[in-house]
């Protein structure tokens, strides 16, 4: 089967005061239709950065990117401004955790979300591309869009915004769905709706989704496969069940760690959190990036190279001491354990 | 913990109205608009070390509360005692000295750190004004304080710039641990920070109530940190406590319907366990105009005619287990079913 996106070997490199930062470093993966592939990790690890480089949004328009992303036979790294405005917004949108940002705040919502469908003559006329606008915010859960459809970005609420803003990412009926933390400045309820109505789309459109969250529990509850990553890099891809089952890289390990249990009949354990902080990214460590952090790291993580490998069906890690980590148990629980010991 | 203490904290119909939008010129014609509820007749008791958290949705009014209760902001009517004492009434100067009794940790810690001010600026100055050691032992305190909350005393000299988010947290706890406070409001000290950082605050957090017998209020919106550090949780709905009890039972046997579905609308880390329903359909109405009766009727699978005409009262449905619902013994055996369907 042929992937509807392929990523292959994505490096991107942005030029600061500092020196050029590499924001996203080798990363591969293929989407399928209709899949939704979770991208997960801490702030800073490069999840948006790796949505902005394929579609070659600020800031990476402008930055030193190698690699392809393969979309329909075509390398959208490698064609002009031109033709790549075909493909974005049209069969690749974005979704952004900003909503209220994200929307031209003296338009009124309904012209935003048409103005996609004109552009790219889906929608024959303004009163067209209004009507079509009417019958999206009605699909994505927004009441009385009749009468809505004229009301301007502040008189929604944050909820009702990221409504609006999947309204029109969805306008041109794309393929792909890149959601940059859609629901993240969202209240607990609202996120569940938000994500409901997602995954609703994505059955009826056969919607591909790029889900970009640091949630654990966003990606158990929608993903079918997911990407951890830390300081630019993929540390470990994995079919979402998997990965929750075992997971194959201390990292993910110990932001599994890091959550408390809701669950009324879990034990109420004391946390054994990941010590430390992200690296910078402008002086990223040697070696494996995490080793500084690791209870597993030996010399060896302080100076090889990692790269991200198959080590069973379907599942890659970066990680050379995974099958130690496999039957170590929590190693989280014993280095925390050791440290204030 | 005994059970049985005598609370520190007591706080009885307490309220916080501001004035309507609009409301000084509608006011110079006479017709001032609705005012805001913010804080609508909340009555609370927190006992000596004992960590209450306060969950809601944004806009539920509980950052106001938690406020209203250090009087950083005015309430508008009710009566907060600490130690027996009426604060609403003390003078400025027992103020003061109350004052130091009562600390904040904010939500955003850059925003309540100067920025012009090292670490070892704002730790001394607290110290100084609440004469707190003598001072040639103010710089040691420092020390101290960051070793405390654990930060490398060398690093006193440096601006919040120079510090992660977490860490700035972390400065922020010290200079609120600087006075030796029996009673902290953390306002949502965990929710601008990575979830591997947010762990690290959450611990200390634990481990300074132990080792100074800390009381806290703790503010947060996110149930599973709630149920990390509480002992017992209040859940907040517009302005209103609608549900009071200890943590164990609020997550086991939730007995109000907003509880019940903020529980459900919470994303576990199970994939085998994946939700297909919304919890609680709509958005929170407007506190400027609150549906009459329960707030919560609006979005309520389980309203009827009374929850719409008249405001259920937050009473006793079980030991240790306040409700503000018409209809909450229905609620709990809606929750106990389907916890039966669905283990």
């Amino acid at each position: 089967m042929s992937a509807l996106l392929s990523v292959r070997n994505l490096r991107t490199r942005i030029p600061t005061a500092r020196g050029p930062l590499t924001v996203v470093d080798d990363v591969s993966f293929a989407l399928e239709e209709g899949e939704c592939f979770g991208l997960v990790g801490e702030s800073g690890s490069g999840k948006s950065m790796v949505c902005k480089s394929i579609l070659r949004l600020p800031p990476t328009q402008c930055a030193m990117t190698s690699g392809s992303v393969e979309f329909a036979g075509e390398d959208l790294l490698a064609m002009s401004d031109r033709d790549l405005n075909r493909v974005c917004g049209r069969q690749i949108s974005m979704v952004v955790q900003d909503a209220i940002a994200a929307l031209n705040p003296v338009l009124p919502v309904g012209r935003q979300i048409g103005e996609a469908m004109l552009e790219h003559g889906i929608a024959s006329s303004s009163a067209d591309a209004r009507q079509r606008s009417i019958a999206l915010m009605r699909k994505v859960g927004i009441p009385s869009p009749e009468r809505r459809v004229d009301d301007y970005p502040h008189e929604f609420s944050g909820g009702m915004c990221q409504r609006v803003v999947i309204a029109a990412a969805l306008a041109c009926a794309p393929r792909i769905v890149l959601a940059d933390e859609p629901t993240t400045a969202l209240d607990v309820t609202v996120q569940d709706q938000i994500l409901n109505l997602l995954r609703a789309l994505r059955a009826e459109f056969k919607l591909a989704v790029v889900l970009v969250t640091h949630d654990m529990g966003v990606v158990a509850q929608n993903c079918q496969r997911v990407a951890v990553m830390y300081s630019g890099r993929f540390v470990e891809v994995a079919a979402t069940e998997d990965l929750f089952r075992q997971p194959l890289h201390p990292y993910t390990a110990g932001l599994m760690n890091c959550v408390p249990d809701i669950d009324a009949h879990a034990e109420r354990t004391r946390l054994s959190p990941i010590l430390g902080g992200p690296p910078d990214p402008a002086d990223p460590p040697s070696g494996c990036r995490f080793h500084p952090r690791c209870p597993l790291a030996t010399e060896q993580c302080r100076t090889g190279e990692f790269p991200l490998r198959e080590v069973m069906p379907g599942r890659f890690t970066a990680c050379v001491r995974h099958a130690d980590l496999a039957a170590a148990g929590n190693v989280w629980a014993l280095a925390s354990a050791e440290s204030s010991a | 913990m005994t059970i049985e203490a005598a609370p520190l904290l007591e706080v009885k119909n307490l309220s916080k109205t501001y004035a309507g939008r609009g409301a000084f010129l509608r006011s110079l014609m006479g017709r001032a608009g609705p005012p805001l509820r913010a804080v609508d007749q909340v009555s609370l008791e927190i006992r000596p070390r004992e960590i209450v958290s306060l969950v809601g949705e944004s806009g539920s009014g509980k950052t106001t509360l938690g406020r209203a209760i250090l009087r950083l902001v005015e309430p508008s009517d009710g009566e907060i005692r600490f130690r027996g004492l009426d604060v609403r009434a003390l003078s400025q100067k027992r103020l003061r000295a109350t004052r130091r009794d009562m600390q904040m940790v904010f939500q955003d810690p850059y925003s309540s750190l100067n920025p012009r001010m090292t670490v070892r600026a704002t730790l001394e100055e607290a110290l100084r004004v609440h004469r707190m050691r003598p001072a040639d032992q103010i710089a040691r305190r420092v020390d101290e304080l960051l070793e405390i909350v654990g930060l490398n005393p060398a690093h006193a000299g440096r601006l919040p710039r120079d510090f992660s988010g977490g860490q700035r947290q972390r400065i922020g706890i010290a200079r609120a641990l600087s006075v030796e406070p029996a009673f902290i409001v953390a306002d949502e000290p965990v929710s601008a920070v990575d979830v591997s950082v947010q762990a690290q605050i959450m611990n200390l957090l634990l481990d300074l109530r132990d080792r100074f017998d800390l009381t806290m209020l703790f503010i947060a919106h996110d149930l599973s940190v709630v149920r990390y550090v509480s002992d017992r949780v209040a859940v907040m709905y517009l302005g209103r406590i609608v549900e009071y009890a200890k943590q164990a039972d609020i997550f086991a046997r939730p007995r109000h319907p907003y509880t019940q579905g903020l529980l459900r609308a919470a994303p576990r880390a199970d994939p085998l366990h994946r939700s297909t329903t919304v919890a609680i359909a709509g958005e929170p109405p407007s506190a400027l105009n609150p549906p009459s009766g329960c707030h919560f009727h609006t979005r309520c699978p389980i309203a009827t005619d009374l929850c719409r005409q008249t405001r259920p009262l937050l009473a006793a449905a079980a030991s240790e287990h306040l409700v503000a619902c018409h209809h909450a013994d229905h609620a709990v055996a809606n929750w106990g079913a389907s916890a039966a369907a669905n283990p």
